[in-house]
């Protein structure tokens, strides 16, 4: 500790504290410009001098280490001349031509201006020394005549994002920021998170949508709708509009992080394909029969509320009493709240009576889910985000392209790698670009992650680098998985992985000599047929390795989408109740049977009781893609859809498509007119994150509000009301009423929703708005109200007690290349799109930057095929082709191509995956199939 | 427009070859980045993005370190290029006359362009021809540059009457490209011995001697060595600060050129001293011909176990590495020299740490400059003492000293401190040019003070900085009433704005705003309101600048000021 006077004011602070941090946590105001709190310092302003006692020269004081007994003064009479005299100077080279820029109010800059009452002195006329606008970035305005060269621009793109965009070229006073080779920033590699954006104090780097427009009159703090990093941001707003995105420094993940989609993706809200009204098909209105065609239902006609939740709740009641509850499916939304999924699986167990309601994580991590379950007792991610960056030696990125689909952590790991010397090491078929950030890239063929697994834990035990205390106390099956491990000899690994010897020796070495090491996974390990057993290798690794229970290790799957986990947390998955309490299990299903018990009047009896009962059936219900067959069958009558787009995103969708137009009825409550929609019979506007109240579940358990910032569109209503009204209707119908403790459909608020799921969902009963509200931060478990949540998982002792080591073996996926179809497909995403693409293609500039679909091919394979860089090519496989432009790159092996999956129709690269299912987890195996690739002129 | 995610790797079949002789590392890039604009006249953004590539760093920060140093060009250039020296030396000889006749000369093949001071102040107006030296040049015979003529360069050889050569003393004596030359002259010798003593002994003898820095600090010597000593860590580092930029400074040229070996003994002495097993020179790169021999003697050297491993069968091992810099004035101040080195662009670092602690690779480290480490090995052999009684009470040694401008015989002397500045003209340089009369000097280089005739009899030492002459590295502009103060100090501050790195505010706009004021006192257009405004600025100079360069703008600014006010002649 030191003790320093500021001021004539005795300060205690840190050794190795500044003086301006010192004055900082006193209060005390000392002017910055190039200072940022997260970047580091560089004393370039010099706007920020102090005078020391005893010392001649002023001093910058955000570089100054502070010294025992030091007395310093931050604002005498010279300070300030010289204050205003490097104002002074800047301004005599600071151009605004006048235009405004919403989202900022006064500069940092201009602030300091006003402060100090400096003005350009009389004569001194300053002419732009360059273009406005001169960048094409669609999403960041550049105009250097506002730049004050203090590169915060370039230390956040560095230090923050980890991109290194920008530098200072020229140089003394043609010294400028310059982005590459002084060309743009985009051909820089810019992935436009705007953080140098967010850092500028001078506007000189701005957001684009923001400059021109009027300043928004209020900002409501909340969280992304994208990926399940979970950031929080504030939306600008002007009357009912989203006018911008400001970082919000405070936010629990991210600070003042965020991507390209986050910061600048909200454009679909005011879409002119918001659903603003219900609809429904004029055959439904008119009591005729279902048109025949399977690609047309028919008109829309635009009815109130009461007609098409009316007309809903008869046609429910109507099957519901002809086939029965099991005539139904649900799909609840991994986009919507845990308080509307919390409601849709309520609502398909307890209204409708039946099991038969998951979600679009059974496409994405059902099969992280069962293999964790199988081999500690629970299935999320173990560990924190932070602790990760924090706390890991060394990290495993096994199938997930984290920079791109997580990109705020996958920045936050570039930076533990530039920051901490973590070891990275990366397990991908393609060379994403985390890899450049990784002390090894391991290769592996699609679909051999078990083989590889096997072969670094024969390695590892090999060199007795596994963790025998660890597995002594907290393990079971070790003795079993041995044999297993003994057969995966480097050489057997080579074969079937295509990694050679040398490279898996490295690798073993880095992640067993480095811990704590974490590892992370998302689709690359789970969409296959082996996903479950990918899962359980991963576990083994760990438990092998005793990394499992303490800070910087653990198993972490990242969870695609805003709000997946919290959707699997609320039980819609067809063998789980809310919490992950099982179906099977004969005490729960009896609280659910209690707590949302209904009584039906006797009028309304039916034969067989149970139908109007909560569903007590032992039996999981369907999986989506079961009850997509399902419905082609009859066997699934009705399907109720809240903002899913199975047409789009089922593999095989040629053959899902087929599965939606045979189903008798769908009601798909909705934000877009999405690809789905086409096939929807009624059509209930919901809304959008912006314009509800709710709770989203980040990848790592983290429960975050969102808030109602603006009005839905035209009388569209937040999806909990939408669900809770149609529930009553239902209800009312059929002479039902709720008579369980929490039966009730009558909530005025989400508040009250998530009372409910705390009451009935251990793993949340000490969640609440109340709590959130306050800045609480709660990881789940939060057992108690007093509980203050649990970052890590499995500390002490696994949810299942000990845990198990399953011994599984390498299996080839479902479909291999043959003469036919001789190359390899694997699906995935790019960082400008997300999902099957309904929000991102409806912003302009998400679009300006990412148009069109594009398939990866090696250049060898392009060689031989003729297929030139950003030629047309057509993609086909055993279910069906697609259309694409090429990109030739060694990102991809020669043998394997790559698609994403955000573009429709004929771009859509689900018309050539595989419905594959893992036989426990059902997961599609997106991943892997069989493909061949032609030049599109050829045809 | 389209976002570009995918890395692809740039590659330049030029740029791989100099990676493989520069070395793959990040202190490579501007070695690499030199070599293929010296093969090809210019760099472009595809060779910028391959040597990023090829050395593992970005393209921007390439190009950041490209834009930054002014021998390399981004824009297309001539095979060949004369480089024309608009410091205040070459100014005051006819500079503009020269390159106004170049440019109306021209030539289709050449590129003319402007260079700060190339430190040829003895051979004013003088130029760089491609990697030549070339000077002294007048109007009509610039245009022979084309055709190969390079002036004549000064004579060192025999030290003119009254010099006392210490460091120069085997100038002329020695051939300085054959070492068997030198070492028959006894260089090595104290090395050899010093090698059987502790390394203590060596900075006991410079403590006792009373060295300081001769690159314009004075910080003491011995007293550095110490501390590099001391500093925790096994690998250190010994720097030879030769990239001698200050306009009328070329003794280290000289030294260099004329006698390279005394140069590697005293780096060799300084790394016995404090524990280090590299050395390395960083050379401004314009002076090519100095960089060549220097390479030469340490190829020389360690091929003969002068240098090199286990020398003289000591145990001590020292291996020396030869470093262009590329134009950058700033690169002399010693953090951003090791910026520099490390491969960034030229910008001073925040001190504390210091080089002793945290210099080269964030390794203790000592700086020295070259006639520093020139030094050190006669005081190592002939004893501290010997050195303490020579010079002044608080300045001990020889310095040598450049005198240019308006004299008769510009050069350099090596004397004893506590010589005069008229002793300087007089005695050395022949007096003022026919029928001109002394008015000022530029004491120090342009970080120096203006000063004028009651200065002339002042001793010239460290200390004569309290009666406003600053020494700095030993050069001395001498002036005649052809030129006024407002002119001077015009040429000094353009000289401080070009080569401002514009890190930091004051010395990026700083520059800027008091030239354009003096230049309106050289058009006589200034104004009483100037008066106060340079004043200010000069005070915002030296009060806030982050590094030594901006802060010194401040000292010709205020002495030019305080000694010739006459010369501002205010329009209002």
């Amino acid at each position: 500790m030191a003790t320093i006077g500021i001021n004539g004011r005795t300060i205690e602070v840190g050794d190795g504290t500044t003086v301006l941090d010192a004055a900082t946590a006193a209060g005390i105001t000392i002017p910055t410009l190039c200072h940022h709190k997260d970047l580091s310092p560089v004393g370039s302003c010099r706007l920020c001098l102090v005078e020391i006692d005893g010392e001649p020269d002023q001093i910058a004081a955000c570089t100054l280490p502070v010294r025992d007994g030091m007395a310093v003064q931050t604002e005498t009479p010279a300070l300030v001349e010289s204050r205003r005299a490097i104002l002074e100077m800047l301004l005599r080279n600071y151009h605004n031509a006048g235009y405004t820029h919403a989202d900022r109010g006064e500069t940092e800059f201009e602030g300091w201006l006003r402060h100090y009452d400096v003005r350009l002195p009389d004569g001194v006329e300053v002419k732009p020394r360059y273009d406005v606008d001169s960048d094409p970035n669609p999403f960041v305005w550049v105009d250097l005549n506002k730049c004050i060269l203090c590169t915060r621009c370039v230390r956040a793109c560095e230090e923050v994002q980890g991109r290194f965009v920008w530098s200072v070229g020229y140089r003394g006073h043609d010294a400028k920021i310059i982005a590459g080779t002084d060309s743009t920033m985009l051909d820089a590699r810019c992935e436009s998170c705007g953080a140098c954006a967010a850092y500028c104090p001078t506007g000189a780097l701005d957001d684009r949508a923001s400059v021109r427009t009027e300043p928004p009159d209020r900002s409501v703090t909340t969280t992304c709708p994208y990926c399940g990093v979970g950031c929080q941001f504030d939306l600008n707003l002007k009357a009912n509009r989203i006018v911008g995105v400001t970082s919000n420094p405070s936010a629990p993940v991210n600070g003042m992080s965020l991507c390209v989609k986050g910061r600048y993706g909200h454009e679909f809200v005011h879409h002119a394909d918001r659903v603003t009204s219900p609809r429904v098909r004029r055959w439904l209105l008119d009591g005729t029969a279902k048109p025949a065609s399977p690609e047309d239902r028919g008109d829309w006609i635009d009815v109130d509320w009461d007609t098409a939740l009316n007309l809903v709740a008869e046609r429910f009641a109507a099957i519901r009493a002809e086939s029965g509850p099991d005539s139904f499916g649900v799909l609840a939304s991994a986009k919507c709240t845990n308080e509307e999924n919390y409601l849709m699986q309520k609502f398909s167990r307890q209204v409708l009576g039946t099991h038969n309601v998951d979600h679009c994580a059974r496409l994405c991590h059902s099969s992280t889910v069962a293999g964790l379950a199988m081999a500690f007792g629970s299935g999320a991610m173990s560990n924190s985000m932070d602790d990760i960056v924090e706390h890991a030696e060394a990290i495993f990125i096994i199938g997930s392209n984290t920079t791109e689909q997580h990109p705020v952590f996958g920045a936050m790991i570039r930076q533990a790698v530039l920051r901490r010397g973590v070891k990275l090491v990366v397990a991908d078929p393609r060379a994403i670009d985390i890899t450049e950030f990784a002390a090894l890239h391991l290769r592996q063929r699609p679909g051999t992650d078990v083989a590889l697994i096997n072969g670094l834990m024969h390695l590892i035990v090999k060199h007795n680098w596994h963790d025998a205390d660890f597995i002594a106390q907290r393990c079971e099956g070790f003795d079993e998985l041995l044999p297993v491990l003994e057969k995966y000899t480097p050489d057997l690994v080579a074969r079937v992985t295509g990694i050679g010897a040398k490279q898996l020796e490295q690798a073993a070495q880095l992640l067993a000599q480095n811990k704590p090491l974490a590892v992370i996974w998302a689709m690359g390990i789970t969409q296959h047929t082996t996903g479950v057993i990918n899962v359980l290798s991963l576990a083994n690794l760990q438990m092998l390795l005793g990394n499992m229970g303490i800070p910087g290790g653990g198993v972490n799957p990242l969870r695609g989408q805003n709000n997946v986990q919290g959707a699997c947390d609320m039980g819609a998955l067809p063998n789980v109740y809310p919490g992950y309490q099982a179906v099977a299990d004969e005490a729960a299903a009896q609280k659910f049977a209690q707590a949302w018990l209904v009584r039906s009047e006797p009028m309304h009896r039916v034969a067989d009781d149970r139908t109007n009962a909560v569903t007590t059936s032992g039996k999981p219900g369907l999986t989506v893609t079961e009850m997509l067959d399902a419905g082609q069958r009859g066997d699934v009558r009705a399907l109720y859809i809240l903002g899913e787009d199975p047409a789009m995103t089922e593999p095989d969708s040629n053959h899902a498509r087929h599965c939606l137009a045979a189903t008798e009825l769908i009601v798909l409550q909705e934000i877009l007119h999405s690809e789905t929609a086409a096939y929807a019979d009624v059509l209930l506007p919901g809304a959008s994150f912006a314009e509800k109240d709710g709770s989203f579940t980040n990848t790592e358990r983290r429960v975050q509000l969102i808030r109602r910032a603006i009005d839905p569109p035209g009388i569209a209503r937040p999806d909990w009301q939408i669900t809770g009204d149609l529930a009553s209707r239902l209800f009312s119908l059929e002479g039902r009423q709720p008579a369980g403790t929490h039966a009730d459909w009558q909530f005025t608020d989400a508040a009250q929703i998530m009372d409910e799921i705390a009451a009935v969902t251990p793993s949340y009963a000490g969640v609440s708005h109340a709590r959130l509200e306050q800045g609480e931060r709660l990881q789940w478990p939060v057992p108690a109200l007093d509980h203050a949540g649990t970052p890590i998982l499995h500390v002490g002792r696994f949810t299942r007690g000990k845990g198990k080591f399953h011994a599984v073996e390498h299996l080839e996926a479902a479909e291999l290349p043959d003469e036919e179809y001789p190359l390899i497909l694997t699906t995935g995403r790019v960082i400008h799109h997300w999902h099957g693409g309904e929000l991102t293609r409806r912003s302009a500039a998400l679009l300006a930057a990412a148009p069109e679909s594009l398939v990866e091919i090696s250049p060898d394979d392009a060689t031989r095929l003729r297929i030139a860089d950003g030629g047309s090519i057509t993609v086909r496989s055993r279910r069906g082709e697609m259309q694409a432009c090429a990109v030739v790159t060694d990102r991809v092996a020669p043998g394997v191509i790559f698609g994403n999956f955000h573009f429709p129709g004929p771009a859509n690269v689900n018309n050539l995956t595989i419905a594959a299912l893992d036989p426990v987890a059902k997961i599609p195996e997106y991943k892997v199939c069989a493909v061949a690739i032609e030049s599109a002129s050829k045809r | 427009m389209q976002a570009k995610m995918h890395h692809r790797r740039r590659t330049d079949a030029a740029v791989d070859a100099a990676v493989e002789k520069c070395g793959r590392a990040a202190g490579s890039l501007l070695p690499v980045l030199q070599t293929v604009d010296r093969q090809r006249g210019c760099l472009d953004s595809n060779v910028v993005a391959a040597a990023a590539d090829a050395l593992g760093t970005h393209e921007a920060h390439a190009f950041g370190v490209s834009s930054f140093y002014s021998m390399l060009s981004l824009q297309e250039r001539h095979e060949k290029v004369i480089r024309v020296c608009d410091g205040p030396v070459c100014m005051a000889c006819g500079g503009a006359d020269v390159r106004a006749a170049l440019d109306t000369a021209r030539n289709d093949g050449w590129t003319i362009e402007r260079t700060s001071c190339l430190g040829l102040c003895d051979r004013a107006p003088a130029a760089l021809v491609n990697l030549d030296a070339c000077g002294p040049l007048d109007a009509a015979k610039a245009p022979e540059t084309f055709d190969g003529f390079l002036g004549q360069a000064v004579d060192y050889t025999k030290p003119r009457p009254g010099e006392l050569r210490v460091k120069l003393a085997r100038v002329g004596l020695v051939n300085p490209g054959l070492l068997d030359c030198a070492v028959g002259a006894g260089a090595y010798d104290v090395l050899a011995e010093a090698l059987q003593r502790h390394g203590t002994d060596v900075i006991d003898r410079v403590t006792a001697s009373g060295l300081r820095g001769r690159g314009g600090a004075g910080f003491p010597t011995g007293q550095k060595l110490q501390l590099v000593a001391h500093a925790p860590g096994r690998e250190k580092y010994v720097i030879c600060n030769a990239d001698e930029s200050e306009p009328t400074g070329f003794k280290d040229r000289v030294l260099m050129e004329s006698d390279p070996h005394l140069l590697l003994e005293g780096m060799a002495l300084a790394a016995h001293a404090v524990g280090a097993a590299t050395g390395i020179i960083y050379i401004r790169g314009e002076n090519e011909h100095a960089a060549q021999l220097l390479e030469q003697a340490v190829s020389q050297a360690t091929e003969a176990g002068k240098l090199g491993d286990n020398i003289f069968g000591s145990g001590f091992s020292f291996h020396v590495h030869v470093h262009r810099g590329a134009g950058a004035y700033i690169c002399g101040e010693e953090t951003a020299l090791l910026e520099s080195l490390e491969g960034r662009r030229g910008e001073p670092r925040i001190r504390p740490p210091y080089p002793t602690t945290r210099g080269y690779m964030g390794r203790p480290t000592l700086v020295n400059n070259v006639e520093t480490l020139c030094a050190i090995p006669p005081i190592i052999a002939n004893g501290g003492e010997w050195y303490r009684a020579i010079g002044t009470s608080n300045s001990s040694g020889t310095k040598l000293f450049t005198i240019c401008g308006h004299v008769q015989r510009p050069g350099i002397v090596e004397v004893p401190f506590g010589v005069t500045l008229w002793q300087l003209i007089d005695d050395f340089a022949g007096g003022m040019r026919d029928g001109s009369h002394f008015k000022m000097a530029l004491a120090g280089g342009a970080a120096g003070t203006i000063v004028g005739a009651d200065a002339l009899n002042l001793p010239l030492d460290f200390e004569a900085k309290q009666h406003g002459v600053t020494i700095g590295s030993g050069g001395f502009l001498i002036l005649d009433d052809s030129v006024t103060a407002p002119q001077l100090l015009g040429w000094l501050l353009h000289f401080f704005e070009v080569e401002s790195c514009g890190k930091c505010t004051p010395c990026r706009e700083g520059t800027v705003a008091t030239r354009q004021i003096v230049e309106r006192f050289v058009r006589g257009e200034g104004r009483r309101r100037d008066l106060d405004d340079l004043r200010r600025l000069s005070r915002m100079l030296e009060q806030t600048s982050l590094c030594g360069l901006g802060q010194s703008v401040a000292w010709p600014i205020d002495s030019a000021l305080k000694n010739f006010p006459d010369d501002f002649v205010c329009a209002d």
